[in-house]
Formats: structure tokens, sequence, C-alpha cells
């Protein structure tokens, strides 16, 4: 527990805050024996106030908050915190050693998790969500089990067979994945990690597209549904060789997206309204109504047989350019909410515990990455949404009715 | 007579900035502003328009030190551990402020309704608002009604600021950036 006071030392929880220090020393890349001797103490000593065996003094506190760029404020936070994320990455990644310059990624989305495990606490609240149990697709043909899953997990959730236009909030609210939007690498189409106590956690890259962006969660959430337990990292590839597990993710995002059913009764009912042809502005009209590329799309089509195999190449052959037959036919972009670089539960927490006076403007800005005035734009955009009152009264979300 | 020490929170700070003329208030109110370094470093940008750009522009508090407008001021060793204890609640600029404040004595002028709780909490005297020392300095410099309402108005819209509801001069600024 805090057991500071005004004069006297910290010890915050002590193992916690030790845990603190050692996360930030290492995300600052700095050896026990650099910050030992910028401090003025001894390596042991250091190591000590790490185990959280010895009493951190204020002045120290002050210091090494100094030399790892964090606030006060976050090394006095009383929970763990989240390294697991890094530890489970960076298993990730040695398999994939075509990425590199990942490291700032891990250290944002550790702050990030940490952020969002310190409003849950400040709120008193529970992060959102039903998870299913992890299925088992072992000896299963991956096309067919991600097809199965994928059916399965719509009727879960109560969204039909059609187009699913905000899925981030279904994803984030409904089914409980924690969802950032954050700069990647630019091979890097986005990633998966599970930790407690957030659940799971994607990152997409916030340089695609957004219907690249959206391809990419449903492929995610598929490794959430099968193999939660293990971080994956999932690269723009064009190999020939693409894992088992990834096709089935792939298989799942395109069925997910874009169900069987659903799809074939849309598109049969866009040719019959056509007198059975079909155009590449039908194509583009009908991606724009599932929020997917117009390849994804026409690629799901050839599978279904409902246009003929090699469509899209031909396509491709003739320079179709899709997103300039969009602007042509006067389609709008996808769902702006998709580009938010924080989940929405986040920003809810963070919004509406300022509302109640719970956290101050400063903190208001930390958790939402900005500075004060972007914090006062930001929170002026959120209370003019239904969720919460401008008027900065308490009015608790109940986020399962908010997206129903 | 020396002039009489406010603390800012970065909040304020940001606001007065915002007006343009924070020297101007500082000399027409007899006032130095201080600013603790935590909070200082907290104040970031205004939001400007250049072109019909959104631009922002850094906030340079260092700036109007030497015409004895603003102080930015470091904590003293006797006041960390009581700063550590205020940093476990609220950021670190509302926890050096407040420490300072506590520990040196001062008014403190904060529109945060989570720090201004935690002031009475530390039975501090009742923190000044922005909207207060915009007041006193427009009454005190026989501002027009039109200045006046530039001045609200830059504070609205460089600084994003709408004061809160319990704030006793609402109906002052509201008079001021909506009549006119």
């Amino acid at each position: 527990m805090m057991t500071g006071g005004e004069h006297g030392a910290y010890d915050a929880g002590s193992e916690t805050m030790g845990a603190r220090l050692r996360a930030a020393r290492e995300a600052r890349g700095l050896t026990q024996a650099q910050v030992a001797a910028e401090l003025g103490v001894s390596r042991p000593l250091l190591i000590a106030m790490e185990k959280g065996s010895r009493d951190v003094q204020p002045d120290e506190l002050v210091s090494l908050a100094r030399l790892y760029g964090k606030p006060v404020s976050e090394l006095l936070r009383p929970t763990a915190p989240p390294v697991a994320i890094g530890a489970r990455l960076r298993a990730a990644l040695a398999s994939a050693p075509e990425t590199d310059n990942l490291p700032a990624l891990i250290i944002r989305l550790e702050e990030l998790a940490d952020n969002y495990i310190d409003l849950l606490r400040r709120a008193g609240a529970e992060p959102p969500g039903r998870y299913p149990p992890v299925r088992n697709i072992d000896h299963l043909d991956p096309a067919q089990a991600a097809e199965d899953l994928a059916t399965e997990e719509r009727n879960r959730l109560g969204i039909g067979d059609g187009p699913v236009p905000r899925l981030r909030e279904v994803l984030e609210v409904e089914v409980g994945l924690r969802v950032f939007v954050e700069p990647l690498p630019s091979r890097v189409a986005g990633l998966f990690v599970y930790v407690e106590p957030l659940g799971g956690c994607i990152a997409l890259n916030a340089n695609h597209p957004a219907e690249r962006r959206r391809w990419t969660l449903a492929h995610e959430y598929a490794h959430f549904l099968v193999s939660r337990g293990r971080a994956e990292v999932t690269l723009v590839s064009h190999r020939r060789q693409i894992p088992e597990t990834e096709r089935f993710a792939d298989a799942f995002a395109a069925s997910f997206l874009m169900p069987r059913s659903g799809l074939s009764r849309r598109f049969n009912e866009l040719k019959r309204s056509r007198a059975g042809q079909v155009t590449a502005a039908a194509l583009v009209q009908l991606a724009h109504a599932y929020q997917v590329s117009v390849q994804a799309l026409t690629l799901r089509l050839e599978e279904l047989r409902l246009v003929r195999p090699g469509t899209w190449d031909r396509l491709s052959d003739h320079n179709f350019q899709p997103r300039a037959a969009a602007r042509l036919l006067g389609l709008q972009a996808a769902d702006e909410t998709s580009a938010e670089s924080l989940p929405f539960y986040y920003r809810v927490l963070a919004t509406q515990l300022y509302a109640d006076g719970e956290i101050t403007e400063g903190q208001l800005a930390r958790y939402l990455g900005t500075d004060i005035v972007g914090a006062r734009r930001a929170y002026q955009r959120l209370t003019e949404t239904r969720d919460i009152s401008a008027e900065g009264a308490s009015q608790i979300v109940d986020l399962s009715e908010a997206v129903g | 007579m020396p002039r009489r020490k406010i603390l800012l929170d970065a909040c304020v700070a940001i606001n007065l900035a915002a007006t343009g003329g924070l020297e101007d208030i500082a000399s027409t109110l007899d006032m130095t502003f201080n600013i603790a370094a935590q909070a200082a470093a907290e104040v970031g940008y205004l939001r400007d328009i250049s072109d019909g750009e959104l631009v922002l522009t850094p906030i340079n508090l260092a700036q109007f030190e030497q015409g004895h407008a603003v102080e930015i001021l470091d904590l003293a060793p006797a006041e960390l551990a009581l700063y550590i204890e205020l940093a476990a609640l609220v950021d670190d600029g509302e926890a050096a402020t407040i420490a300072m404040a506590i520990k040196r004595g001062l008014d403190i002028a904060t529109d945060d309704r989570r720090a201004r709780t935690l002031c009475q909490e530390r039975h501090l005297a009742e923190p000044l608002r922005t909207t207060a020392l915009l007041h006193a300095y427009a009454d005190a410099a026989h501002l027009t009604d039109t200045r006046i309402r530039e001045l609200l108005t830059s504070v609205r819209d460089r600084a994003s600021f709408q004061p809160g509801r319990s704030d006793p001069e609402l109906k002052w600024w509201n008079d001021h950036t909506d009549n006119l």
C-alpha cells in the first residue's frame, strides 16, 4: 500500500513501485549501473528499490522520474505495469524477423494498456465484453472452420448476415477487444496480444486505409478466437507460402465481414436489378456497403463462385482504380470512428472521470495522448455525443445499450 | 510595494496566455504569476487559424519572466514529500502547484474541478478562477465591451476554454461572448 506521507519515503506497494521503476528504466534502455551512477547510489541499493525491499525517498523518485522521462504520478500508480505485452510481442517477433523498429511500439502499447488499466481502476469499472471460450481448430480445414466460426460469432453477437457498419465498436464493446490504432511500420498490418486484466488487445496500422484496417481487425479477431494465448504480428505479405494460422485468419476475416448468405443475397439482388449484368461500378458499391476493398470483395465473390474466377486479375490488368471509381460514384469514406487512436470505452472512461471531477485536465490530456487544449477540444467533441452529458453530470454509460 | 504573487496552474496559465495580453493583465492587477516548473511543462499549445488551417502555437511562459509577469518556480527539497503524496492523486503539475501553495502560503488560481476539490480538502483558501482574473482586469483597465469580447473569445477559441456551470462569472462571460 501507499504509505508515504508528508515526511515519509514511499514504498507504494512496494513491489509494485519497484516493478514500475524497473519497467520505466528498461523502457528507457538504461542499465541498473547507469541509473545508480546518475542517482548517486550503489547498484545493490537500486536493485533493492526495484525489488521493493528498500523504500524510495522523495528526491530519489523525482530524480528517477526525470531520468526515465515519466511523470511522477505514473510511477506512483498502484497497479503493476503490463510488461507481459512486451514479453509476448517480442516472442511473436522472434518468428517474424523482417519486422524491426518495433521496440518503441511495444513501449507505446504498454503505456496505453497501463493507462487503460489505470482508468478502469479509477472508475472502479470492469472492461466490457463477453469472451467466448477458445476454439480448437486443429485438424480442421481452415477455410471451412473459418466459415463456421464466423457464422457462429455473428449469431452469438446477434448481428445477422449483413454488413457491420461499426465493426470496431461491436468488437470493443460486445466482444471486449481493446482496439488501438497506431502508426506501425508499413509492413505491419496489425498485432494481437492478450494480457490480464485487459484481455485481448489489438493494434491496427493507422497508416493503412480504413478498409485494410477493418480487414486486419477481423483477422486479429480470428487469432483471439482460436489462439489467444499467443501474440501475433500480422505482416503485409505477398508470399505464396502463408502459414495455416494466417490462412485461417484471412478466411475468417472474409467470412465474418462478408457472410456467404448475406453477400449472395445482396449480390443476386444487384444482379437482378441490372438485368443480370454486374459492372465494376456495382462491385465498388457493394464493397462500399461492406466497407471492404474492391479486391477483397471480388476475391470473396470468386470464392463463392458468384463471379468468374480471375475477375479481380482481369480488373487489375485493365488498370482498374477502385478509389477513383468510388470518388466518381460519390461514395463517402468509411466510418471515421474506426480511425480513432484509442478504444471507444477508454475514451468514455477518461471523459467521464473528468466530467465527474475525478481527474484533472492534465490527467485527461495524458490519457488522451494530447496537450491540455487538445484534451479540452476532445472533451467538447465527446460530450457532443449522446453518451456524456455536456453539463458534466455523472452519467454511467451502459455500453451494451450504446451500440445495441 | 512588491506585486502580489498568485500561483497559476497550467490551465489558468494557458487561458491567460491565450489572451495575448498576459503581461498587461499581470501589471494592471499588480500581480506576479508564479508557476511551478511541472505545471509550466504541461501548458502545450494554443490553437490558431492561419490561412484557414489549424496551427499549434507553442506557449512559452519563460518569455514573460523578464518583465516580472511570470516566475517559474522549482520545488524546494522540503516540498518534495508533499508533492509526491499529491502526485498519487492528481497530475504532476497540479501536485507541484498545490504543494507550493500549501508550503509557501500562496494563493492559487485554478479552474480544474479536481484540483479545486483537493485545495478544499487541504484547507487552502478558495482558489481564484480564470474568469475572476479576467473580470478584475477588464474592470481595472476600463476595457470596452468590444475589447472584453475580443479578450474572452480569444480564450474560448485559442484555448478551447469554457467556464464551468458553477463559475460565479459565467453570466459575465456569456454576456460578453454571446450577446455582442
